[in-house]
């Protein structure tokens, strides 16, 4: 169990977000999960997460722009970021946005599951610091 | 109907153009990620790609299969937007799918750095500095991208028809420029420049076919068209997909024939540790090339390291996900994901994988030492085998012993030439001293022909005139020993000439 490591997840495919939302909740971390990344951004206002994972290229803000919101207000929060649209201007913009991580689709479950549990050990870790990929 | 493409950098302007060329000349605009798409559609992993080039370059040596599927789909894509009519596409460097289609109008659009970075910090909100390595960093990127697809630098301005620079001109009054060079006869289709682009399209289409098909999507084949003839060439272990094939391209349009052919031969490269970066690669690479030949590679591990006979797993799948969208993109563990399987054998799988890139891929094997020569079946028809660098670990002088005997075991089993890579550099080195050797020979050579056909008269007499046998037992021994001198002279110029022709 990872008590109080809040995450969510942000994916206008639904099926995305119930894989890796099932996923997550395995690991014993706080999740919540939106296809509607406006609504995301909503709850993002209103609670603090220690991790967003978000896809790039969703109906309402993208999520350059959740990655963006973050930084401004929340930049504490770790962002790693989903896509299968990835572009050269999106990798490098994602990755200078501060994002952890770029994980291009298709993508194994195990791939996302190291890389989180790696943050949540980062985040218990004494300094509470976390490492930043790009 | 012109066809022009615009490659550029980001932020230079090049979209622009590209719009205002296509709004003048009254036809579609595309861009790069139209084409990619169209890959994504046939489960390409482009964002695999795009995302390993830019957190990962290395990476990159693991997609040789993935590339030629990706060239594939998106040639295809621009071909059947190219035969519809006038276009301009915009992305980098994509007339190089259209090689030898002379109605194509090459742009090159640049921009001055100073207004690339204000563009750059005005749409994404940075600073000087960050905006300046952001457009550095996507350059970097691009360039990357292109020579993984292309092989080039497309920043060489000689695979252009014209380079625009925006700094001093309007993009109104460059896109006039361009539609004025578009209209000129060079550009114009011709029927022989329309049948090349027929062409290219059918052989993207088919090779699509093939790799999506399960049936030869793990087939190494070069296809090629000629005016509604495909020749499909595959490698001779892959011979069980030769009667698949028409099968597999049954009803696509635009055939006429198909004709299956085999690479004609393979070679065997036997070594403790593959490098697609070494001396030998290159010259097994030429070999190859030359004898149109597949090449297989046999790893020899130390003595017991390995049992039995094991094939390698090349990395990179072969069959492409026909519906790539129903799992949005995320894979359970049991799954594979494309370009995951990086094998046991990282350096078989990365030479494997530069010899696929040249058309050149057999299989890849490795065994133990003590199980050679045995475990190489002598049925496959090998043309040549090299032993390169074995034994490593041991001391020098019991390693060249061992490699000796080697190569004698195998040459013994197989019945087949087999040499080491001293045998294959000088076999295809031609160096400074070569070259002076021919240059005495040749002058060696000239003099003799000049001096017997400038002395016929008495050199007869010499060879015939003497009738004591001193003087016949002398004319014997000249024979003996100017003729075999003069004819090894003359082969070993000759075998230099062949050498320098690439003749074998």
């Amino acid at each position: 169990m990872k008590p109080g490591f809040r995450l969510l997840i942000v994916d206008d495919e639904s099926i995305v977000c119930e894989r890796l939302g099932a996923e997550m909740t395995k690991l014993g971390l706080e999740v919540e999960t939106f296809t509607d990344s406006s609504a995301a951004l909503e709850r993002i206002a209103a609670r603090r997460f220690d991790l967003v994972i978000t896809d790039i290229k969703m109906r309402g803000p993208t999520g350059i722009e959740v990655m963006h919101f973050l930084r401004e207000n929340y930049p504490a929060t770790k962002v790693i970021v989903i896509t299968g649209f990835a572009t050269v201007e999106t990798a490098r913009e994602a990755l200078k946005g501060g994002a952890v991580d770029f994980l291009p689709k298709p993508f194994k479950l195990s791939q996302l599951r190291e890389l989180v549990l790696s943050l949540v050990a980062d985040r218990s870790a004494p300094d509470g610091g976390g490492p930043t990929r790009a | 109907m012109p066809i022009v493409t615009v490659s550029r950098g980001t932020f230079s302007g090049g979209r622009m153009l590209a719009e205002e060329l296509a709004r003048k000349l009254g036809c579609a605009c595309v861009e790069s990620e139209v084409l990619s798409d169209a890959a994504r559609t046939f489960g390409v992993p482009v964002s695999r790609l795009k995302a390993a080039m830019v957190k990962a370059p290395t990476a990159l040596r693991g997609f040789a299969r993935e590339r030629e599927m990706y060239l594939a789909c998106i040639t295809a894509a621009l071909g059947e937007r190219a035969l519809g009519g006038s276009l301009v596409y915009h992305g980098h460097a994509a007339h190089l799918l259209l090689p030898r289609v002379n109605h194509v109008l090459r742009v090159r659009v640049m921009a001055d750095p100073e207004f690339r970075i204000k563009a750059a910090m005005s749409r994404m909100n940075l600073s000087w500095a960050q905006a300046k390595k952001y457009v550095r960093s996507v350059d970097a990127d691009r360039a990357r991208w292109v020579d993984f697809l292309y092989g080039i630098d497309w920043t060489d301005p000689s695979h252009y028809d014209l380079v625009v620079n925006l700094e001093h001109v309007s993009v109104a009054n460059a896109a006039a420029a361009v539609c004025s060079m578009a209209e000129l006869p060079e550009f114009r289709p011709t029927p022989a420049s329309t049948q090349q682009l027929e062409d290219i399209l059918l052989a993207a289409r088919a090779r699509v076919r093939l790799g999506v098909d399960p049936r030869t999507a793990t087939a190494d084949v070069r296809v090629k068209a000629h005016q509604g003839i495909l020749s499909v060439t595959h490698m001779p272990q892959q011979a069980q997909v030769a009667p698949l094939i028409p099968v597999v391209l049954e009803g696509l349009e635009g055939i006429k024939e198909i004709h299956t052919a085999i690479a004609a031969t393979t070679l065997l490269w036997m070594e403790e540790q593959f490098s697609a970066a070494s001396d030998s690669f290159k010259h097994v690479l030429e070999i190859a090339e030359r004898w149109d030949s597949a090449v297989e590679l046999l790893k020899v591990a130390p003595e017991s390291a390995d049992a039995e006979l094991r094939t390698v797993a090349v990395g990179g799948s072969a069959v492409y996900r026909s519906e790539p969208d129903q799992d949005g993109g995320v894979l359970f563990d049991a799954d594979e994901a494309p370009g995951d399987d990086a094998g046991r054998d990282e350096d078989v799988t990365a030479t494997l994988d530069a010899l696929r890139a040249r058309g050149r891929a057999g299989q890849g094997h490795a065994v133990g030492a003590d199980r050679l020569p045995g475990a190489v079946d002598p049925a496959t028809s090998y043309s040549l085998v090299l032993v390169g660098n074995v034994f490593a670990s041991r001391p020098e002088a019991i390693r060249g012993r061992l490699a000796r005997e080697l190569r004698n075991a195998v040459a013994d089993h197989l019945r087949v030439p087999v040499v080491g890579p001293d045998e294959i550099r000088a076999r295809l080195r031609v160096g400074p001293r070569q070259i002076g050797g021919l240059a005495v020979g040749l002058l060696v050579v000239s003099l003799v022909y000049v001096l017997v056909f400038s002395n016929q008269e008495a050199i007869l007499r010499f060879f015939v005139g003497g009738g004591t046998v001193p003087h016949r037992l002398l004319a014997a021994l000249v024979l003996l020993l100017v003729v075999p001198s003069f004819a090894f002279l003359y082969g070993s110029c000759v075998n230099v000439v062949t050498k320098l022709l690439r003749f074998d």
